[in-house]
């Protein structure tokens, strides 16, 4: 039959359906009226002629039902009635079908919410041209991975497997000259990054590789943001000159929103991306590590030849060299990996324990709908004695819990989308591309996959349960038959995994809150209640030298200590948990050669101004710290961290020792002078490094040509007064100098707290699943528990009838629950323990397998469902033997 | 001795159109004509017969429109269409076809 012809047909059979039945009928009845007449012709009496025409038809119904099944679209047509039917049913029953809907809304809301996040950071793609050719080049060693040196750079450049190798590194600028200063970040980046990343201009032109040379004229792009933000989106603003750090610079072009170097993904889009201006052809000797590299594999090189090859460039570098460490190598790392591998597995863990939300709500649903079954055993019961075909039935079941799943889909559709945008505001930082997260296509597809999978879950379990049950049984059987042993039964394995199902995410979330309350009681090693704190950067043309740098900074924070509650001010290039820190090779005085390839100690380095230690309350262990008598020419002093005197002066003799950087802008030795606490620099996780503070007033000692202009300022006060000294600040800075913008104000408390966010997130995203999860499980206890009570009401009234105490029967209900609990909670514990340690990575402070938790959680979770088999437990004893005995 | 319907299943369709396609008929005289030509050994039940006659009309090989029987009372008459004539010729290739394959398969020796 060709496609014309079958939808011609199929809109007749829909369309005309009354008019098809209407004929059907009609035709039968002259059927039997002809079987009767032929009979009758026979020599049969009338009345007996009708009445064997009518047998030898069979069940009119029946064959009714046989040429509907064999009608084209005959299966949509059927469709169409099992959901009128199923609404209909569920319209009589508006309480159960909303406490459905609602349940399985807040599953698969969740599963929506927390892949829409998913769905964003890990699977969208990057904005970069043929993505699988991109790659990040790091250089590693045994402490980690290592940016690339200009010499380095240079080598690998030459390497056959890339197309294209650029660097970058981030910076800043001031914006001046127009409107209030701002301190725009941004990206340095050579013109072949531009190239690597494929990323055109949306206005104007990228910069040329001519223009990224020293000595030519300044250009730089700006990023559309700061276009509109600035310029109001003019055209004319290309061609035009802005004043950056006080130099003007040309703008080109402007940047797509969406522009994001590998490392950038996670703060603010840059504001501008300028050339860096290597001078190629004399690379630093100092090989200082200092670029990002992106480069572009030639077609066919796979990640791993790439590797390999920077591998062998890396050890010809070392050879070369000689003060390159022994582990010293080099690897590319595909783009995806750099950008989201940090969250992956914390992302993939949170999705995989709204999961079991979801199946512990399906489990729920199944279970009420097993409930509603048994009411419904003599309904199908019936109809299958009248001709519904078996399987046409568990078709209408099906449809039945199709139509609710559709429902709690839909619904959990709309709760999906809110809570996609309550997770992008509510989400911690450095979460990358979590901007433009939300339910798009791809978001909704899988909404539907969870839909269907939820349907066919929850009504798998009943509608097999009804294939099962005999109709002859139900319909004599009437009352004991209904959830027989089959129902019981199915109805405890229900119940048993959703026990084990909540353990695991109770012991999921036990172990994130103990990490949380490990992280939380870390001493950063300073004291962040009353600390403002807030970036200023000197233009290098106004401030080209380091006294004038000195100037400023001094009178900076002469101006704040004398603003009354203000208690000391101080300034760092390094500001704990906040920016960046680099480490720095030192020698000690009267030991060991001056060989590098040996490496001596290697500490973190920052400059500090004299009043930094006293504003954030970092306590002096012993000796001092800097005062303004530490001057440019006087005696060379240096404070160091009791991390680096323990590990270097183990006999407590670090005071008066002297030590001296490998470089050769501050070569003079430094006595150190003073040892203080140790500060966690770049996380709280890890183990502070040692560390050396040098003075702003002395460094660097050998020249005056390089200065440390940028720097973050911290402001001691009254605990609580902070935050409302912002104003106060942006009023000196501006008094002092008003193309010096004050950037990134912030409190401290604000960056402590930021820095245990994404912790503080993950614990209570998953508490609260975990929390969600026990809720249905009590529910779904309670009703179990409840159901077999009442079905053994009778049983009860008869132990009571012979003597069994209400303690007895009391007890007796327990000990079932107990069971039941008991094997859910030994499952969600042995699933715990093969599956926490996925999450070990994420932890801190607490093994994957911790004791306490794996026994604390599965306690308060049975006592907790202990509760909701006690209440039907105490009805159960209530029971009147008589009017038990009687009901029946 | 009479034959199960569902044992033929597959063919009924083509011995409905082959009965019209000798004459116009009702679906009692469709069975009764099948009855008498087979003598008795086919016999079609009213839950066959009619699925598949509203089945064929629906593919468009039989067309139904009421009319009177013998003795004067109403009932529904099908005929066969050209594409139904078509459509018998088609499957009474097929079928012998199966047959001679059937007995080459049962005379093997």
């Amino acid at each position: 039959m060709r496609l014309p012809t079958i939808l011609r047909s199929l809109f007749y059979t829909l369309a005309r359906k009354t008019e098809l039945n209407a004929d059907l009928d009609a035709e039968l009845e002259s059927y039997v009226e002809l079987l009767a007449a032929e009979k009758e012709a026979g020599g049969m009496p009338p009345a007996e002629a009708l009445r064997q025409a009518k047998r030898e038809l069979g069940g009119v119904e029946q064959v009714k039902a046989e040429v509907h099944d064999r009608r084209v679209g005959a299966s949509l047509d059927s469709l169409l009635q099992d959901i009128r039917f199923a609404s209909r049913q569920l319209r009589r029953n508006p309480g159960f079908a909303a406490v459905a809907i609602a349940t399985l809304a807040l599953g698969i809301g969740a599963n929506t919410a927390v892949f829409s996040v998913v769905s964003a950071v890990l699977l969208r793609p990057l904005p970069y041209a043929e993505e699988d050719r991109v790659v990040a080049v790091w250089n590693t060693h045994v402490e980690g991975q290592l940016g690339l040196s200009e010499q380095e750079y240079n080598a690998y450049e030459e390497l056959p497997q890339f197309d294209a190798l650029g660097v970058y590194v981030s910076g800043s600028l001031a914006l001046s000259g127009t409107g209030e200063a701002e301190r725009l970040s941004g990206i340095f980046a050579d013109a072949t990054v531009l190239e690597t990343i494929g990323a055109p201009a949306i206005a104007g032109r990228a910069y040329s590789a001519d223009e990224d040379v020293p000595g030519v004229e300044m250009v730089v792009l700006i990023s559309e943001s700061l276009w509109e933000r600035r310029f109001g989106r003019e055209q004319d603003v290309l061609g035009r000159a802005l004043t950056l750090n006080g130099v003007p610079r040309t703008v080109v072009g402007v940047t797509p929103t969406g522009f994001r170097l590998p490392g950038g993904f996670s703060g603010p889009a840059p504001d501008f991306i300028a050339p860096l201006r290597l001078d190629r052809a004399a690379p630093d000797p100092r090989n200082i590590h200092y670029l990002n590299a992106i480069g572009r594999m030639a077609p066919g090189v796979t990640v791993g030849q790439a590797s390999a090859a920077l591998d062998a460039a890396a050890g010809r570098m070392k050879e070369q060299l000689g003060t390159l460490p022994e582990t010293f190598s080099a690897l590319a790392v595909p783009v995806r990996d750099e950008v989201v591998g940090g969250v992956r597995t914390a992302l993939l863990i949170l999705l995989g324990a709204v999961t079991l939300v979801l199946l512990v709500a399906c489990v729920n649903l199944a279970n009420l709908l097993l409930a509603r079954s048994d009411t419904r055993i003599r309904e199908m019961a019936v109809r299958t004695s009248l001709g519904a075909g078996r399987r046409r039935i568990a078709r209408q079941l099906c449809t039945e819990t199709s139509v609710l799943a559709v429902g709690g889909g839909i619904a959990g559709l709309l709760a999906g989308m809110a809570g996609a945008r309550a997770l992008a505001t509510l989400s911690p930082p450095g979460i990358p591309r979590l901007d433009g997260s939300g339910v798009d296509v791809r978001v909704f597809f899988f909404c539907l996959v969870a839909t269907l999978l939820t349907a066919l879950v929850i009504g798998l379990v009943p509608a097999l349960r009804l294939m099962r049950s005999e109709p002859g049984d139900a319909l004599r059987g009437a009352r004991s038959s209904p959830g027989g042993r089959d129902g019981v039964r199915a109805r405890r394995g229900l119940v048993t995994a959703q026990v084990a199902l909540a353990t695991m995410l109770a012991i999921g979330a036990g172990l994130l809150a103990r990490s949380l309350a490990e992280l939380r009681s870390v001493d950063p090693g300073f004291e962040p209640a009353g600390v403002l704190t807030f970036q200023l950067s000197l233009p290098a043309s106004e401030y080209p030298g380091a006294s004038d740098v000195r100037a400023y900074f001094e009178r900076f924070e002469t101006t704040l200590i004398a603003v009354p509650g203000i208690e000391a001010a101080g300034a760092t290039t390094s500001l704990p948990l906040a920016s960046g820190i680099g480490d720095w090779g030192v020698r000690i005085r009267g030991r060991g050669p001056d060989g590098l390839g040996e490496r001596g100690p290697a500490p973190d380095w920052m400059v500090v101004t004299p009043g930094y230690f006293d504003a954030m309350g970092i306590p002096v262990v012993e000796g001092r710290t800097y005062d303004r008598s530490d001057v440019a020419d006087g005696f060379q002093t240096v404070v160091i961290s009791r991390e680096f005197a323990r590990r270097h002066w183990p006999a407590g003799d670090a005071l008066g020792a002297e030590i001296r950087m490998s470089t050769n802008i501050d070569t003079l030795w430094r006595t150190v002078v003073g040892v203080v606490a140790d500060v966690h620099q770049t996380s709280l996780e890890e183990v502070p490094r040692p560390a050396m503070y040098l003075p702003h007033t002395q460094f660097p000692s050998t020249t005056t040509d390089v200065v440390v202009g940028q720097m973050t300022l911290a402001v001691r006060t009254g605990p609580d007064q902070a935050a409302s000294l912002a104003t106060t600040v942006r009023a000196i800075a501006s008094d002092l100098d008003s193309d010096v913008p004050v950037a990134d104000v912030r409190t401290m408390r604000e960056v402590t707290r930021d820095a245990t966010a994404s912790h503080t997130f993950q614990g209570l995203l998953f508490t609260g699943f975990a929390g969600l999860a026990l809720v249905l499980v009590v529910v779904g206890v309670y009703g179990v528990t409840s159901y077999l009570v009442a079905r053994r009401t009778r049983e009860i009234g008869i132990r009571i009838a012979l003597g069994a105490s209400p303690g007895g029967v009391r007890s007796l209900v327990m000990r079932e629950g107990a069971l039941v609990t008991g094997v859910g909670l030994a499952l969600g514990i042995a699933g715990a323990w093969m599956l926490s340690r996925l999450m070990a990575g994420t932890l801190y402070g607490v093994t994957a397998r911790d004791p306490i938790t794996f026994v604390a959680v599965p306690v308060v979770l049975s006592i907790t469902v202990l509760f909701a088999v006690a209440i039907p437990a105490t009805r159960a004893a209530r029971v009147d033997p008589q009017e038990a005995l009687r009901a029946e | 001795m009479a034959v199960q319907t569902d044992l033929v299943r597959g063919t009924l369709d083509m011995l409905i159109l082959k009965t019209l396609s000798l004459q116009r008929l009702h679906g009692l005289g469709i069975s009764r004509r099948m009855e008498q030509i087979t003598d008795g050994t086919f016999q079609v039940k009213p839950g066959s017969l009619f699925p598949a006659l509203h089945r064929l009309e629906q593919d468009g090989w039989i067309s139904g429109s009421w009319g009177e029987s013998e003795n004067k009372r109403r009932a529904k008459f099908y005929e066969l269409t050209s594409a139904g004539r078509s459509r018998l010729g088609e499957e009474r290739a097929n079928w012998t076809l199966a047959l001679q394959a059937i007995n080459k398969i049962l005379e093997a020796t």
